[in-house]
């Protein structure tokens, strides 16, 4: 191991592959930063460059491209609430709000921190724990996996303000709704209405641009007022200070350090992912932050900005636990990182770490080099790249608009989601002016496919009996966390006044 | 009627609606005849989340609402013309992209939007749409190497000059 791992730093190091991770960070920010080009379309993007490349120089160019295409999107979920991928989602939801109070450069700085102690913390428990952490996600079975899914879905609780808990369970619900949509895991279709573009769903991206982006920007023509709100002579359109202060700091560091691990342990699962492990990673926080902190959550806290920042990136290292280890891709990203190491000669599986340890451990440092030049990297950028915000209103709305659209139209290539993306942004303005929140909405639909997809199996397991809910100490302790959560905030709810 | 005006309740109400079309639509998925021995067939989650739907949207309409929030009354004031225009623009962007090819609407399309909220002149918006639109055409084909639809009129007219 230890030889693998001087190999691997050797090969890390030499002058053309830091090369090739500057570029790839480089590279991989500007791709991220645009709607619908998250890290999958960006290392894809990247494959047929990396050919003509040694396999080791190719693997690093494509890890620095990965983890710049994550921060590129956190940076458009910051500065315009468009969060181009499922994971950067939970990062809207205190990044925006910070960058509209002028907040943005201190957003982003946190966003870079977070990502860069998920990454280190991830990096550290993959060193230690590789070989018992491969055995414990195969054990997880269907069962385990739905029970995940439901304590996953009671973090509505989370985003729902004062009072509102009744009416994010709702919007959780229309979010596993609109997941029905299309075929259903016996390949029925459902909800389809007979038009052939529904076959395959409802695209995440279309519904979270829709509701996020684009249901913003029209928000912010309709009360033009509010984007000056607040008095802050930054406002919206301002950078503020990078730096944080030590009541940031103090709180920073605990939610990061909390959410990496929570964030690595959920990306061991084979399609759990970074989605899941943010919106836990943001669920959690709340729970344990004290009232007024937990306050501040959704209006601008350093914790939920942190927490989910943290938990996706440890989330992605995590990923290449099973992809490494047992050659199971746990994600889109992960499967076209197989592809890529296929093609490179690489054979992941099993006998990877016996076999080729000298590659294993290359391609984990390399990983870990590209967070580190991201951090060098994008901290200096951070006053340029927040510029954006300083885009005149009547020029940025547009363009917000367009990216939005035109994001979802380089994902399916497909005009009929360009109409459907305006109606879905016409209804979410809607629900958004009778003060329904969005997130619980989006969660319920990431979480949907999944749910229903592990109930069947593990109700096909058990023979339609629901006993698998308690029968194994693992999903007996999941269902039991998932139950104390949600019905907590209920009879807070129910009972306040 | 001013009981009615409350942003909970007319959102429990549309919660309903949509419910109860999902719920029709849902009594029409063909059930599968065979059995997987799950239990569970195609229409099983779909009427499982009406009826939560059902009861969630219940409690908030009965539920007392010591803190009422009016939504026409509150609503009323605000600057809908602007947006009406920028949802007409998109939904003329959406039907004219196939026939008019990803430049072409997308130049029209931030054109009318930057002119519309009173960004410049109607020549200056012209300029930056154009040189915009011909910057991220150019990044993304030549660069990234994707496909952008030059759209079906742009195709028509290539064949009818070869």
């Amino acid at each position: 191991m230890i030889e693998g791992i001087q190999t691997g730093l050797v090969t890390a190091f030499s002058p053309l592959n830091l090369l090739m991770v500057l570029l790839g960070c480089f590279a991989g920010t500007l791709i991220g930063m645009l709607p619908g080009l998250g890290p999958v379309s960006a290392i894809a993007l990247m494959i047929p460059i990396t050919y003509s490349l040694e396999p080791s120089s190719a693997l690093i160019l494509i890890a620095g491209v990965y983890y710049g295409a994550i921060f590129g999107g956190s940076t458009s979920a910051i500065l315009i609430n468009a969060p181009g991928v499922s994971g950067a989602v939970a990062t809207a939801f205190d990044g925006y709000p910070m960058a509209r109070t002028g907040k943005a450069g201190k957003a982003l700085a946190i966003a870079a921190y977070s990502s860069f102690a998920g990454g280190t913390i991830g990096a550290i428990l993959l060193f230690l724990f590789v070989p018992v952490l491969a055995k414990w996600s195969l054990s997880f079975h269907s069962a385990d996996y739905f029970a995940l899914m439901l304590f996953g879905l009671t973090a509505v609780a989370a985003f729902s303000g004062r009072g509102q808990v009744l009416k994010a369970l709702s919007m959780a619900v229309l979010g596993l709704m609109l997941s029905t949509v299309g075929e259903d895991p016996s390949g029925i279709q459902r909800f389809t209405l007979g038009i052939t573009d529904l076959y395959d769903g409802i695209g995440f991206l279309l519904l979270s641009m829709a509701t996020f982006a684009l249901a913003e920007a029209l928000i912010s023509v309709l009360r033009p007022a509010d984007d000056s709100a607040g008095g802050h002579p930054n406002a919206s359109t301002g950078l503020g200070s990078l730096k944080l202060g030590r009541s940031d700091v103090r709180e920073v560091v605990p939610a990061a350090g909390r959410s990496s691990i929570l964030g690595f342990l959920v990306g061991i699962l084979p399609g759990a992912g970074a989605t899941i492990a943010s919106f836990l990673a943001y669920g959690t926080e709340r729970n344990l932050a004290p009232q007024a902190a937990k306050d501040q959550f959704g209006r601008g806290s350093v914790r939920g900005l942190a927490a989910p920042e943290a938990a996706n990136n440890a989330a992605s290292t995590g990923s290449f636990v099973p992809l490494l280890t047992l050659g199971i891709p746990g994600s889109a990203t992960t499967a076209v990182m197989l592809g890529a190491l296929v093609s490179y000669g690489v054979q992941p599986g099993p006998r990877l770490y016996i076999d080729s340890p000298a590659i294993f451990w290359s391609v984990i440092i390399s990983m870990y080099v590209g967070n580190i030049v991201l951090l060098i990297l994008n901290l200096p950028l951070i006053p340029y790249i927040a510029r954006l915000l300083q885009v005149p209103r009547p020029y940025l709305i547009p363009l917000i608009l367009f990216f939005s659209l035109m994001g979802v139209y380089l994902v399916s290539f497909n005009t009929f989601d360009l109409s459907l993306m305006v109606i879905v942004g016409c209804i979410a303005l809607i629900v958004r002016l009778l003060e329904y929140p969005m997130a619980p909405m989006l969660l319920g639909f990431i979480l949907g496919g999944m749910l229903e997809d592990n109930l069947r199996r593990a109700l096909l397991i058990s023979d339609g009996s629901f006993a698998f809910l308690w029968d194994r100490p693992i999903t007996a302790t999941i269902m039991a966390l998932t139950v104390l959560s949600l019905l907590v905030p209920v009879f807070h709810s129910l009972f306040r006044d | 009627m001013r009981q009615l005006d409350d942003k909970t309740r007319i959102g429990a109400l549309l919660l309903l609606a949509f419910t109860a079309v999902y719920a029709l639509l849902a009594r029409r998925i063909p059930v599968d005849a065979l059995d997987d021995g799950s239990g569970m067939t195609s229409q099983s989650l779909p009427f499982g989340l009406v009826a939560l739907s059902v009861v969630l949207a219940t409690i908030q309409l009965v539920k007392p609402n010591a803190d009422r929030r009016p939504f026409l009354a509150d609503h009323r004031a605000l600057a809908w013309r602007p947006v009406a225009f920028l949802v007409l623009l998109m939904v003329i962007y959406a039907i004219t992209f196939p026939w008019l090819g990803f430049v072409v609407s997308s130049v029209l399309f931030l054109w009318l939007a930057f002119f519309g909220l009173g960004a410049a002149t109607v020549w200056r918006c012209g300029v930056v749409s154009l040189l915009f639109v011909g910057a991220l055409w150019a990044l993304l084909t030549q660069v990234f190497g994707l496909y952008l639809d030059p759209g079906a009129l742009m195709a028509w007219a290539g064949s009818v000059r070869t």
